[in-house]
C-alpha cells in the first residue's frame, strides 16, 4: 500500500449536531449562538428545495453569492484515517483548507423545446463527479469487506439508522406478535406482552439521543428529526447533494 | 508486604470473607436500575469530576490488571498448586502500572505493533488512533497495531492510548535527532519506555490519585500496612468506577452521541473510530455536562451493552457482582478492609461502619430505588459501599474516605513495587507533562 504523504479527507456537508457555523439573519456566525439557524445538511438540503422551487431566473448573482458562502459555511472537512500512514490534519491546515474550498450552486433545467405547442421537453442533469481520492477510498475500504448479508448500508449514517429502526417498528412489533405459541412449551401471552414491551423501550434507547444522565434529549436536533417527515427529507437531501464520498 | 513473593500473574484467592449471593443480588437489583430520575438525583450529588479521568482511571486500570480464570493459562497450573488457597486467577498484565497495557512485551515480540527495526510503534507523528492494517484477504478483518484491545473500549479510551504511543515515538525521534542514530534502536527505546513509565507515575501521583482521593486522604500520610490484595483491588475496588461513564457526550465539533455509539462492537474500526474525535479541552475542562462522580448508579447504558475484547459481558453491573461473589474479593467485613476503616481519621471511621452508612443513605436519599441495610453492605462486593461511601461523602466527584485509603494504599504499593533503573539524562531533556491533558496536547501538537 502506497504511503501518502498527506492524511486523506473528504468535504462534506456537517452532520446535524456537528454544525461549526449559524446562520442569524443573514450573518454567518459561530454554531451555537442564540437563535442561529445551524448551517449543516438539513440547511443544505432545505436550500436546495426553496432554490429548486424558485428556478435560476429567480436567484440573482448576489443571492446566489450568498447561498454559496452559506453551503460552504456548512461544510466540514472529514478525515479519513483508519488506515493512513500519513500524519493527520492540524486543526489549522483543517480550517485552511476549509476556507480554501470554493462552491459552486448549479441549476439543473427542464426546457420546453416546443414553447407551447407539441414536443418533448428537455431535462438536464448534472452528474457531480467528486475528486479523486474520495470516493475511490470508500470502494476500496468496501472492498475488503466479506460478501455476506449484514454489512453497514454504505453512505448510512448513525441517524439514519434510528430512523430506520423507528420505521421498522410497526414491523418489529408484528414479528412478536405473530409467534405461534406451539410448539414451542412455556410461551404465554403474559410472556408475549412482556416482549412487546421490552420492544418498545428498546427501539426508544436505540433512536433517542439522551443527555449525559440518560435523560432524552428532545430538544435535540435529531430528536425531532425522528418526528418530522419534512426535515428528515432535508437531511437526506442534503446529504446526497454533499456526502456522497464518505 | 514483606514475605509475599508475587509469580508474575498468578493471583492469590484472598481468604473468606468474599460477597454472599444474596447481597449480591441487592447490589444488583440498585446497580442495574434504569431509574432516569435516580440516575439524576446521584449526579446532582456528585458532578464534580471531569468526564476524561473517567477514561484516564480506566487506562490506569487496565494498567493493573487483565484477570482471567487460570483456565486460561494451563501452563500455570503447576505454580498454582504451590500456593495455599489454590489460586485460580491470571493477570495477564504481569507488570502492573509499567505501561504494559501499551507496550505489552516490547518490540522484539510485537511485531505488528512495533516496527521491529526501529522498534519504534507504528503509526504516524500526532496520530489520533492506532492504525489498522488492511488484510491480505477479503472479508478477513485488519491487523491493529494495538496491544491491547480493551483500550478500544471507548473512542475517549482509544484516544488516550494511542496518545501514549505517540508519545514515545516523539521522545524517540528527539534523542535520534540529538545522536542517538543507527545501531542504537534498542537504547532508544529502553531510554524511552523508562521516561514513558516515570511520566505516566507522575501523571497517577499528581493529576489522576488527587482528583480519585479524598483531600483528607490525600494530605495525609501513605496509609502503612498490608494493601489490599490484587484480587479485591481488580474486582472489588476498580469496579466502583463503572458508576463514571455518562450515558452521552459532547465532543464538541463532533457532536454529542450517547454512549454505545461511541464503543466500539467488534473488531472492524467503529463508526466513532472513523469519524468524530475528542475535544479533550472539553472533557478535562470540567464543561458543565462533561462531569460526572462516583456514585451508587450506573448509565443506563451500560445495561445493554455487549462485547469488549473479552467477548459479551451483557449488563456490566451483573459481570462485576457475579465476578467479585465467584473470585471471593473482600467485602466490607473483611478484617483488611475493617482495618483501613479503623485507621481513618476519627471523624471519618464512626461514620463509615455499615451501620452509619446504611443509615445516612437512607435518610439522605430516600429516593433510593432499592433500600440497602447495613448487613447487606457487609455482604455485598466492596464496590457497592464504596459507590455509597462515595454518593455520601466524596468530594468533588471522588472516592468517599475509606475508599480513598484503600485506592490509595492499593496504587502507592504497586508503584512502589516498579524499581526503575537510573535515569541517566541523554543527550536532549525529553519533554515530561504532568498531566494528561498536556500529554495530548504535545502528542498532538509536535511533528516529530
Amino acid at each position: 500500500m502506497p504511503e501518502e504523504t498527506v492524511a486523506d479527507y473528504v468535504i462534506i456537508g456537517a452532520e446535524v449536531g456537528m454544525a461549526r457555523k449559524a446562520l442569524l439573519g443573514d450573518q454567518i456566525v459561530d454554531a451555537g449562538t442564540k437563535d442561529a439557524i445551524p448551517l449543516d445538511v438539513e440547511f443544505i438540503g432545505r436550500l436546495m428545495v426553496e432554490l429548486s422551487r424558485r428556478g435560476p431566473e429567480n436567484v440573482t448573482a448576489l443571492q446566489r453569492a450568498a447561498h454559496e458562502a452559506q453551503v460552504k459555511a456548512a461544510m466540514m472537512l472529514q478525515p479519513l484515517t483508519t488506515t493512513s500512514t500519513a500524519p493527520p490534519l492540524t486543526p489549522a491546515e483543517k480550517e485552511a483548507i476549509l476556507e480554501a474550498t470554493r462552491v459552486e450552486i448549479r441549476f439543473e433545467q427542464r426546457e420546453d423545446k416546443n414553447a407551447g405547442g407539441p414536443g418533448a421537453e428537455v431535462n438536464t442533469r448534472i452528474l457531480v463527479v467528486p475528486a479523486d481520492r474520495t470516493l475511490g477510498l470508500k470502494q476500496d475500504e468496501l472492498e475488503m469487506l466479506a460478501e455476506a448479508p449484514g454489512f453497514q448500508p454504505p453512505l448510512s449514517y448513525e441517524l439514519d439508522h434510528a430512523l430506520m429502526v423507528s420505521f421498522f417498528a410497526n414491523r418489529l412489533e408484528q414479528l412478536i406478535a405473530s409467534f405461534h405459541p406451539d410448539p414451542v412449551a412455556g410461551w404465554t401471552e403474559a410472556l408475549k406482552t412482556a416482549l412487546l414491551t421490552h420492544l418498545r423501550a428498546w427501539i426508544a434507547d436505540q433512536t433517542l439521543p439522551v443527555n449525559a444522565a440518560g435523560e432524552p434529549a428532545l430538544e435535540d436536533a435529531r430528536a425531532l428529526i425522528l418526528s418530522s417527515p419534512v426535515r428528515s427529507f432535508h437531511r437526506s437531501v442534503g446529504i446526497y447533494a454533499t456526502n456522497m464520498c464518505r | 508486604m514483606a514475605g509475599e513473593m508475587r509469580i508474575l500473574g498468578l493471583q492469590i484467592r484472598p481468604q473468606g470473607r468474599a460477597p454472599t449471593p444474596e447481597a449480591g443480588k441487592v447490589t444488583l437489583a440498585l446497580l442495574s436500575s434504569t431509574d432516569v430520575d435516580w440516575r439524576k438525583t446521584c449526579l446532582a450529588r456528585v458532578a464534580g469530576l471531569p468526564a476524561g479521568y473517567t477514561y484516564l482511571a480506566q487506562l490506569m486500570g487496565h494498567d493493573m490488571g487483565s484477570s482471567i480464570s487460570l483456565a486460561g493459562i494451563p501452563y500455570q497450573e503447576g505454580n498454582a498448586r504451590r500456593h495455599a488457597g489454590r489460586p485460580t486467577r491470571y493477570n495477564l498484565i504481569e507488570n502492573p502500572l509499567t505501561l504494559e497495557t501499551i507496550y505489552g512485551p516490547g518490540p522484539s515480540m510485537l511485531g505488528h505493533v512495533f516496527n521491529p527495526a526501529t522498534r519504534l510503534f507504528r503509526l504516524p507523528p500526532r496520530a489520533i488512533l492506532s492504525r489498522v492494517f488492511p488484510p491480505d484477504t477479503k472479508g478477513e478483518s485488519g491487523i491493529r497495531a494495538l496491544y491491547d484491545e480493551r483500550n478500544r473500549d471507548t473512542l475517549m479510551l482509544h484516544e488516550l492510548a494511542a496518545s501514549w504511543m505517540v508519545f514515545h515515538n516523539l521522545c524517540a525521534r528527539q534523542l535520534i535527532a540529538a545522536g542517538w542514530g543507527v545501531g542504537r534502536e534498542g537504547e532508544v527505546y529502553a531510554h524511552c519506555r523508562r521516561h514513558a513509565v516515570r511520566v505516566w507515575h507522575g501523571i497517577i501521583r499528581k493529576d489522576l490519585l488527587p482528583r480519585l482521593v479524598h483531600p483528607d486522604l490525600m494530605a495525609a500520610p501513605p496509609p502503612g500496612g498490608r494493601a489490599l490484595d490484587e484480587t479485591t483491588v481488580l474486582h472489588g475496588l476498580m469496579r466502583a468506577c463503572h458508576a463514571l461513564p455518562l450515558s452521552s457526550y459532547d465532543l464538541g465539533l463532533s457532536g454529542s452521541h450517547n454512549l454505545e455509539h461511541l464503543m466500539s462492537q467488534g473488531y472492524a474500526p467503529s463508526v466513532a473510530e472513523k469519524s468524530w474525535q475528542i475535544d479533550w479541552q472539553r472533557m478535562f475542562g470540567g464543561t458543565p455536562f462533561l462531569l460526572t462522580g462516583i456514585s451508587a448508579s450506573l448509565s443506563a447504558k451500560l445495561s445493554v451493552l455487549a462485547s469488549t475484547a473479552h467477548g459479551n459481558m451483557g449488563l456490566v453491573a451483573q459481570q462485576d457482582v457475579a465476578t467479585a461473589t465467584q473470585v471471593g474479593a473482600l467485602s466490607l467485613r473483611a478484617d483488611e478492609v475493617q482495618k483501613v476503616a479503623q485507621a481513618l481519621p476519627k471523624t471519618w471511621a464512626e461514620r463509615v461502619t455499615p451501620q452509619a452508612l446504611a443509615t445516612r443513605f437512607q435518610a439522605d436519599f430516600p429516593t433510593c430505588p432499592v433500600r440497602i441495610t447495613a448487613e447487606e453492605l457487609s455482604h455485598a462486593p466492596l464496590f457497592l459501599p464504596l459507590m455509597i461511601e462515595a454518593q455520601l461523602f466524596g468530594s468533588r466527584g471522588g472516592f468517599g474516605p475509606l475508599g480513598s485509603a484503600l485506592l490509595r494504599g492499593a496504587i502507592e504499593t504497586t508503584l512502589g513495587r516498579v524499581i526503575l533503573a537510573e535515569e541517566d539524562s541523554g543527550p536532549v531533556a525529553l519533554p515530561t507533562p504532568e498531566t494528561m491533558l498536556d500529554l495530548l496536547t504535545i502528542a498532538r501538537e509536535r511533528n516529530l
